[in-house]
């Protein structure tokens, strides 16, 4: 390796990592100034100057809403124990999340199988459906999904004040773009693999279970990421869908930290990093399968 | 798919008198799709076409009690049938919405949308190629730290860019009253980002106030880590030997990215520049938390005059009217965005 | 159930009887002892049920009042231990859409406590009802009258206010040691106030902050129908006055600027509502917090809105709680449970019954302020000022418009705005 050789490729990666610091300190900054506001205990609006570590900083704001409960969200208010605490909260919003990811894949992938691989009458009106989906956008769809899923008794209650109906109602928004990417996943997919089941003697639920969901596991999981994020941090739906405390999510209880007139900060801070760590665990562990499953009839094309 | 147009049927299958087996599959196909194309039908098809319906009647308050599932709602609340007056009076300014003007939103949202997406793709990729270098030190770290901006919640990611734009304690008057302290310039360190009214860039671009380079800085730092997925999955999958084999050709870099990287990684780019596009045009968390369309309006976007009409207007039908413009604007996009896309695939070198 | 069921429906129709029976046919014979015509049932003797039902009450306070909530409904179970109060906490900003939602479709809660301007859009949609068929006259007299009157539209009582809140002038007395007696000697007392991280005032010139001080011009934003009446010498006068905040010190417009510099103890003069004084007193002491009247201008004074936040009554309660939950609106409205929601360290509201002692200072300082108050109005023809006065000001602030020709425009934009509202 020649001395110039050298000197050009540390040249080069020092010029990589000038870059990609740069980067990092632009992405950064952001995170550092809410990490910097959660650790302030004057609760205040803003820090008042541009420091991480601000004066006096305490993990304060971190310890209330980690162990305090919500006073504001009780099922009787006189009686702290019906109160909601994180455990609880983080309970339900896993509860929302999981189920929103569960009911896009199992529609989702059935839907988009059905789009791929057959050929039925409607289809392409479906197909043509699903993509006017994506594009509306869901403002006045409120009103109609709380009339609807109201309509739904279980017991003496409706859906609608359920978790599962509310997971429904993610759902219902988050569906079209699991079809539209899966349908482009699947579309992917040889079809001699499925072809060759079939001469072994398998039917069209075999090939679909043993051979194209776990081909598509990439996509599957992005669509479980999708629909996860938007059960996780939805709170709209979710303060006018719920009437009973006791299955408040994170989501709503950072809404609420929110006053009409003022924000404590700190808290509010402290509840957004906290609320934002099982998202990034669920990105970081799925990442591989992110940049695989996102490629929609890339390469294979 | 390289676009996202209905795919046409395989030549295969159109066999002469295969109409039974078609009926057939398609009986099967219909066993498969119905329990999940039912429940769609319900949850996510069904409320849109009530929007629809809504979008063409005068929908107000007083009809709140209409239902559609108790008839006896049907005389006293049902809305009053307006037809297409609703988008007629969006086009035509005659809604009575403060500092409203259909063609300098639209203006607005068009402009936001494609610079958005061009500095998400520029940036995607420029990084993804960086992190892509073989000889790239600590990959890992910088691909697990650039993907936050994407995980974190929206609405978080927007209010904190909020409260960072804040004339007096946000965190960039400050740095820029650290720089002057450390580099000795003399940035101003009280600038109001959401309500200066004059254009810092003027003539053509006149119609973009401050708010929208600082909201737009705010959506690029959201936005460039999804390009950048899709964009390694892609590069990962060019094969080494094409660089090498136009390296002892002589190849520069720049000939090397525009004649082997670009057109390898198109296929892939393109549906998510589609789905980018789509999403930025109606990024309602950005612009609705930080610049809630000041000053005056000239940054407000359709998604976020249509939350207003029904959330201070009170004004559903006209919103969800709103909500079918936006469709068609985007629909209008895509088909464009095809017809640009198939037509110069023709040319591309593979 | 069923058997109180009919006696509640025997109760309203006599008392609906009676209400009509000056002029008319002969009452239903019941047990109705001869009280006041519109007394409600439960008022009756003690050979009546017991009071049982459930009440389903929604509201946006927060933890603070919530404490004195909590005693109402204690104080109210001690008198009726059959009744159970289900109380469901929504964040303010998605409390009007929730209640819309859930009322719309026949359900929601029975009682909902909501800003004062939610009240003829709820009635016009048929979600509350009048209740004025429930309350007693003795309830309607002891209700502060400029407070009642906002709560009158259309011909009916559609809500009764708990209480009064406004905009303020806070001082921070270790700063400006004297109240300001006029406009000048503010502008005086803030500008020598002034000094390094200090300021003397920081004022707020956002449009619900300030509009009451068209007072001080002899100017008003609206004639009684609600049609504007702004545009007018004192209009000019009004926003150059507010063009003058900036002469005094930092300005804000809608922002917590303001209240957080005076939090950390670096403002003296702020205008904010009174909804913060708790917030205010914590941050820089009791002792150093001090509200004060109005300053004079003129012939005139500087004034804040006055609003109330009102009760309302659900229009689908149904009628085996109707008894209990407009008993539970009476308890709210009686002298105990006012004093409970008046206490400083809880609540701290402002009653809107006359009859409550208020031995807080800042509470009296407050009441005081309302004194020279501009009552806000709540009529839906409100709804068409928002936007058009924002701009107004704005382009006078900011872009350095003519405040004539700005005040002329959002005059056009207000009447288009009334005449749509109105063709509804």
């Amino acid at each position: 390796m020649s001395r110039k050789g050298l000197l050009a490729r540390i040249l080069r990666q020092a010029g990589l990592q000038l870059f990609l610091l740069g980067v990092t300190a632009f992405v950064a900054f952001p995170l550092l100034w809410v990490i910097s506001m959660a650790l302030d205990p004057r609760d205040i609006d803003k820090p008042l100057t541009l420091t991480l570590i601000p004066p006096g900083a305490s993990l304060d704001a971190f310890r209330k809403v980690l162990f305090e409960p919500f006073l504001l969200l009780c099922r009787n208010p006189t009686d702290l124990s019906s109160c909601m605490t994180f455990p609880r909260l983080l309970q339900n919003s896993l509860l929302v999340a999981l189920g929103t990811s569960l009911v896009c894949v199992v529609l989702g992938a059935s839907a988009a199988y059905a789009f791929s691989r057959f050929r039925f009458i409607g289809r392409k009106a479906g197909m043509l459906g699903f993509i006017v989906l994506l594009m509306l956008p869901s403002t006045g769809t409120l009103a109609p999904l709380y009339v609807l899923l109201s309509q739904v008794k279980l017991g003496d209650e409706s859906l609608r004040s359920t978790l599962l109906g509310l997971a429904i109602a993610y759902a219902a928004t988050a569906i079209p773009f699991a079809v539209w990417n899966l349908k482009g996943y699947f579309d992917t997919v040889p079809k001699e693999l499925e072809e060759a089941a079939v001469i072994d003697g398998a039917s069209v639920t075999q090939t679909f279970i043993r051979i194209i969901l776990p081909l598509s596991a990439p996509a599957l999981a992005v669509t479980v990421l999708f629909s996860f994020m938007t059960g996780w941090t939805e709170f709209i739906l979710a303060w006018t869908f719920l009437d009973n405390p006791s299955r408040f999510t994170l989501a709503m209880a950072l809404r609420s930290m929110q006053g009409q007139y003022s924000t404590p900060w700190s808290e509010f801070s402290a509840m957004s990093i906290v609320m934002s760590l099982p998202i990034l665990l669920l990105f970081f562990a799925l990442q591989r399968y992110i940049i695989s499953g996102l490629t929609v009839g890339g390469v294979k094309g | 798919m390289a676009t996202i147009s209905v795919p046409s049927s395989r030549p295969g299958q159109r066999a002469v008198g295969d109409l039974s087996g078609r009926l057939r599959r398609s009986r099967t196909a219909w066993i498969y799709i119905l329990p999940a194309g039912l429940i769609m039908g319900v949850i996510s098809f069904f409320p849109q076409l009530y929007q629809v319906g809504m979008s063409l009647t005068d929908y107000r308050i007083q009809n709140l009690r209409f239902n559609l599932f108790n008839p006896e709602t049907y005389v006293k609340y049902a809305p009053e049938f307006v037809g297409v007056e609703n988008f007629l009076r969006i086009l035509n300014n005659t809604i009575n919405v403060e500092n409203y003007d259909f063609l300098r939103l639209l203006l607005f949202n068009l402009t936001w949308t494609f610079s958005n997406v061009a500095f998400h793709v520029g940036l995607g990729v420029l990084i993804a190629l960086a992190l892509n270098s073989r000889e790239l030190i600590g990959r890992r770290v910088y691909r697990a730290l650039f993907i936050i901006p994407w995980a974190l919640p929206g609405y978080i990611t927007a209010l904190t860019w909020k409260n960072m734009y804040d004339d007096r304690f946000g965190a960039i008057n400050q740095l820029f009253g650290v720089a002057n302290g450390v580099l000795g310039t003399s940035l101003p360190t009280d600038t109001r980002w959401m309500v200066v009214a004059q254009p810092p860039i003027g003539g053509l671009l006149a119609f973009l106030p401050l708010a929208f380079y600082a909201v737009l800085l705010a959506n690029v730092w959201l936005g460039w880590p999804f390009m950048t997925v899709v964009a390694t999955g892609a590069l990962q999958s060019i094969p080494h030997e094409l660089y090498e084999a136009a390296e002892m050709d002589g190849a520069s870099s720049w000939q090397k990215f525009w004649r082997i990287t670009a057109p390898l990684i198109r296929p892939a780019m393109v549906p998510a520049i589609m789905l980018g596009t789509i999403w930025t045009f109606n990024q309602f968390n950005v612009i609705y938390f930080i610049s809630e369309g000041d000053p005056l309006g000239r940054t407000e976007i359709l998604v976020t005059q249509a939350f207003k009409l029904v959330y201070e207007k009170r004004l559903y039908g006209l919103a969800a009217a709103f909500s079918l413009v936006v469709f068609i604007i985007l629909f209008a996009i895509t088909l464009i965005n095809n017809r640009v896309t198939r037509a110069t695939e023709a040319y591309d070198v593979a | 159930m069923k058997k109180h069921a009919i006696w509640t429906l025997a109760g309203v129709l006599a008392l609906t009887a009676l209400v009509l029976g000056a002029c008319g046919p002969a009452a239903t014979p019941t047990e109705e002892p001869p009280a006041p015509p519109t007394e409600p049932a439960t008022e009756a003797p003690a050979t009546e049920a017991p009071l049982t039902g459930t009440v389903t009450l929604w509201h946006g306070w927060k933890e603070s009042e919530i404490a004195s909530l909590n005693d109402v409904i204690a104080g109210f179970q001690g008198m009726h231990p059959e009744v159970s109060i289900d109380v469901l906490y929504t964040p303010f900003d998605d409390l009007r859409g929730k209640f819309e939602t859930a009322a719309a479709t026949g359900e929601g809660p029975d009682l909902l406590i909501g800003a004062a301007d939610w009240g003829p859009a709820l009635y016009s949609a048929e979600l509350i009802s009048d209740v004025s068929m429930y309350a007693s006259e003795d309830l309607l007299a002891s209700v502060n009258s400029a407070a009642l009157g906002a709560v009158q539209y259309q011909g009916a009582v559609i809500g009764l206010p708990h209480t009064i809140k406004g905009v303020v002038l806070f001082r921070n007395s270790s700063l400006i040691p004297d109240a300001p007696a006029t406009w000048d000697d503010l502008a005086v007392s803030a500008q020598s106030a002034t000094s390094g991280d200090v300021v003397g005032a920081d004022l707020e010139y956002g449009f619900f902050f300030s509009a009451a001080h068209l007072t001080a011009c002899g100017g008003i934003l609206m004639d009684a129908n609600g049609d504007p009446t702004f545009n007018n010498e004192a209009g000019v006068c009004w926003v150059n006055l507010l063009n003058g905040f900036k002469d005094v010190g930092p300005t804000e417009y809608n922002t917590d600027n303001d209240v957080n510099l005076f939090k950390t103890g670096n403002a003296g003069l702020i205008i904010d509502g009174s909804w913060n004084t708790s917030a205010l007193a914590e941050a820089i002491g009791a002792d150093n917090l001090k509200i004060d009247p109005w300053p004079a201008y003129g012939d005139s004074h500087l004034s804040g809105f006055v609003q109330t936040e009102n009760v309302y009554l659900s229009a689908n309660v149904a009628p085996e709680n109707l008894d209990a939950a407009w008993a539970f609106v009476e308890y709210l409205f009686s002298p105990e449970a006012q004093a409970m929601l008046a206490d400083p360290t809880k609540a701290a509201h402002i009653p809107a019954v006359s009859a409550v002692a208020i031995s807080d200072r800042l509470m009296q300082e407050t009441v005081a302020a309302f004194d020279l108050g501009t009552v806000f109005p709540v009529i839906p023809e409100m709804g068409a000022y928002w936007g058009p006065m924002d701009t107004a000001l704005k382009s006078v602030f900011d872009e350095g418009a003519d405040p004539a020709a700005a005040l002329q425009t959002a005059f056009d934009s207000v009447t288009a705005g009334i005449q749509d509202i109105r063709s509804q």
